[in-house]
């Protein structure tokens, strides 16, 4: 077998080159002699990551992240088809919701990458208030919340959420991600967010610290 | 010199008698005449009045026609979700299978009671400003529209996986876009602001632009009656700015956080800057921080000429303070005149 870092390159460059047959055969390949939890570890959850921080650096497109992430769910799910054990991680109970607003794409994307990666998570939806996520918060009994943003209006209903949260006496961190995060780095510390995600990677990497503490 | 006289100087690089302002306060007229944002767009009068008032507050040198973005999607069915503190976003996505895209027409500008209400606010402009201010108007390019019709992740599909439908839905926006754009040149705007979102290195690898956004943008620009300025909504403009310039088009916006000097340095002569305060940011900012943010602006990309002072997005938020407006509007009145004593 190739060493791993060459592995994580031919899957990256697989991915983003929408090699679907390319990807599918490096990641049967390494599951010949690793776990399922191993194959997503070693490779798929390092190689979304280093995609991510490109786009953060500046060095990949947003549509070039979106189309690698959905590549790699697809050849994911086609391989747990064939896996009658599945893959589930110990990891907090998480829940995503686009706050009051309608652009769902950076949910889609902190769903897809999140699920790919072995994580379960509750889609809350879109468009969701204040008290809707209160609501869905409840009955998923979710104890991370990844709040997903477009308008910086939506970013501002955060300090709401958290307020009617406590009064609610539900124990839950909210980690933010989207635009007005990215354009004013200190605004998810100003609405009380307990962390925030540049990118669906990142939104990865803050799950995976979570889910250790589990 | 005239805020119209202004612009066109610096438009052609020149030093005018100073840099130009643009205040892109659209909601904030609600504000300003004390009713709610659905109420304010909904005459045309509204508008135009806050437009007014704007001027002659901050004494920026634009006037713009512009509602609210969904707007543009209205006439091909989507509904517009209205709030009370922010700008209206477009409802539902109205292209929900791609194969829709076979059987979509483009809509006349004439049959809509959205874009006559734009139009309507355009002629009353162009009584009440004449040619004193630069009255800009908005479209939504063709290559950005789809994010409201279909939604971001379905478009970014169609793009990569389904070019002929890509192809499809381009020439049908494409053919509004133009009308559209026309029309609004026909009203009294002396130029337009074309809005394209999309065509930005943060969202698509410049090669991917090259054969889409680039080719819908030459195509849209060469059949528009008056000139145009390119909005990109704060993504990153570098890699891809020479082919924006090539487009024709006067102006563009880079992002926030790009290095100004360097756009200045990759720029200068070619395409004036229209930048690029953080707008997001803004609203957290001192008057003092918002006067100094204002100068850098003006220390970094004013030399020449080729500068409008403005926030990077195109729509300052709802939430920016009066004071923070004011510093910005004085900082370009006390600083902002040529010449400016700093080396182009």
């Amino acid at each position: 077998m190739a060493p791993l870092e060459q592995l994580r390159r031919d899957l990256r460059a697989a991915l983003l080159s929408l090699d679907r047959l390319g990807s599918n055969r490096i990641l049967v390949g390494y599951r010949k002699d690793a776990s399922l939890p191993e194959v997503t570890d070693d490779l798929i959850v390092p190689v979304l990551e280093d995609i991510g921080n490109d786009w953060e650096r500046g060095k990949l497109a947003l549509s070039e992240v979106y189309m690698a992430g959905r590549l790699a769910g697809n050849v994911v799910d086609a391989i747990l088809a064939t896996e009658p054990a599945g893959l589930s991680r110990p990891q907090p109970r998480l829940g995503a919701a686009v706050l009051d607003d309608v652009h769902v794409l950076g949910k889609q994307m902190v769903l897809g990458v999140l699920r790919t990666a072995g994580y379960h998570v509750d889609d809350l939806g879109s468009g969701v208030t204040v008290d809707a996520a209160i609501d869905a918060v409840r009955e998923h009994d979710t104890e991370v919340l990844l709040v997903s943003v477009l308008m910086l209006r939506s970013a501002l209903l955060v300090p709401d959420l958290k307020r009617r949260l406590a009064e609610e006496g539900l124990d839950v961190r909210i980690i933010v991600g989207g635009a007005p995060f990215r354009l004013d780095p200190n605004l998810w510390r100003e609405v009380g967010a307990d962390g925030c995600g540049a990118s669906a990677s990142d939104a990865l990497a803050i799950v995976s610290r979570l889910a250790v503490r589990a | 010199m005239t805020s119209l006289e202004r612009m066109l100087t610096t438009l052609q690089h020149k030093e005018p008698d100073r840099v130009p302002l643009f205040l892109t306060l659209t909601l904030q007229g609600a504000k300003t005449l004390g009713m709610g944002i659905r109420e304010y767009f909904s005459r045309p009068e509204n508008v135009v009045e806050g437009q007014l008032r704007k001027r002659a507050k901050y004494r920026d040198d634009i006037v713009t026609n512009f509602f609210y973005g969904a707007i543009d999607a209205e006439p091909f069915g989507s509904r517009t979700r209205w709030f009370e503190d922010g700008p209206p976003n477009a409802g539902e996505p109205c292209i929900r299978r791609p194969e829709d895209i076979l059987r979509l027409e483009p809509p006349k500008v004439a049959e809509s009671a959205s874009l006559q209400r734009v139009l309507r606010a355009t002629e009353l402009l162009k009584e009440r400003i004449g040619d004193d201010a630069l009255i800009l108007g908005i479209v939504i390019s063709p290559f950005g529209l789809p994010v409201m019709q279909m939604g971001f992740g379905p478009y970014i599909e169609l793009i990569y996986e389904r070019p002929e439908l890509f192809e499809r839905l381009m020439q049908v926006n494409e053919a509004f876009c133009v009308e559209y754009a026309n029309a609004q040149l026909a009203a009294g705007c002396h130029a337009i602001g074309y809005f394209d979102p999309v065509s930005t290195a943060t969202i698509i690898p410049p090669e991917l632009y090259r054969t889409t956004g680039l080719r819908v943008a030459n195509r849209v620009l060469s059949q528009l009656n008056g000139p145009t300025v390119t909005l990109l909504a704060s993504g990153d403009t570098l890699p891809m700015v020479d082919d924006v310039a090539s487009t024709g088009t006067l102006a563009f916006t880079p992002s926030p956080t790009e290095d100004l000097a360097e756009v200045k340095r990759r720029t200068a002569g070619k395409i004036a800057i229209i930048g690029n305060l953080n707008g997001v940011e803004m609203r957290t900012w001192s008057p003092q921080q918002a006067a100094a943010k204002t100068e850098a602006v003006i220390r970094t990309a004013g030399p020449g000429g080729g500068l409008i002072v403005c926030d990077a997005h195109g729509e300052i938020p709802w939430q920016v303070p009066e004071d923070v407006l004011e510093a910005i509007a004085e900082t370009v009145h006390e600083k902002g005149r040529y010449p400016l004593g700093y080396e182009s």
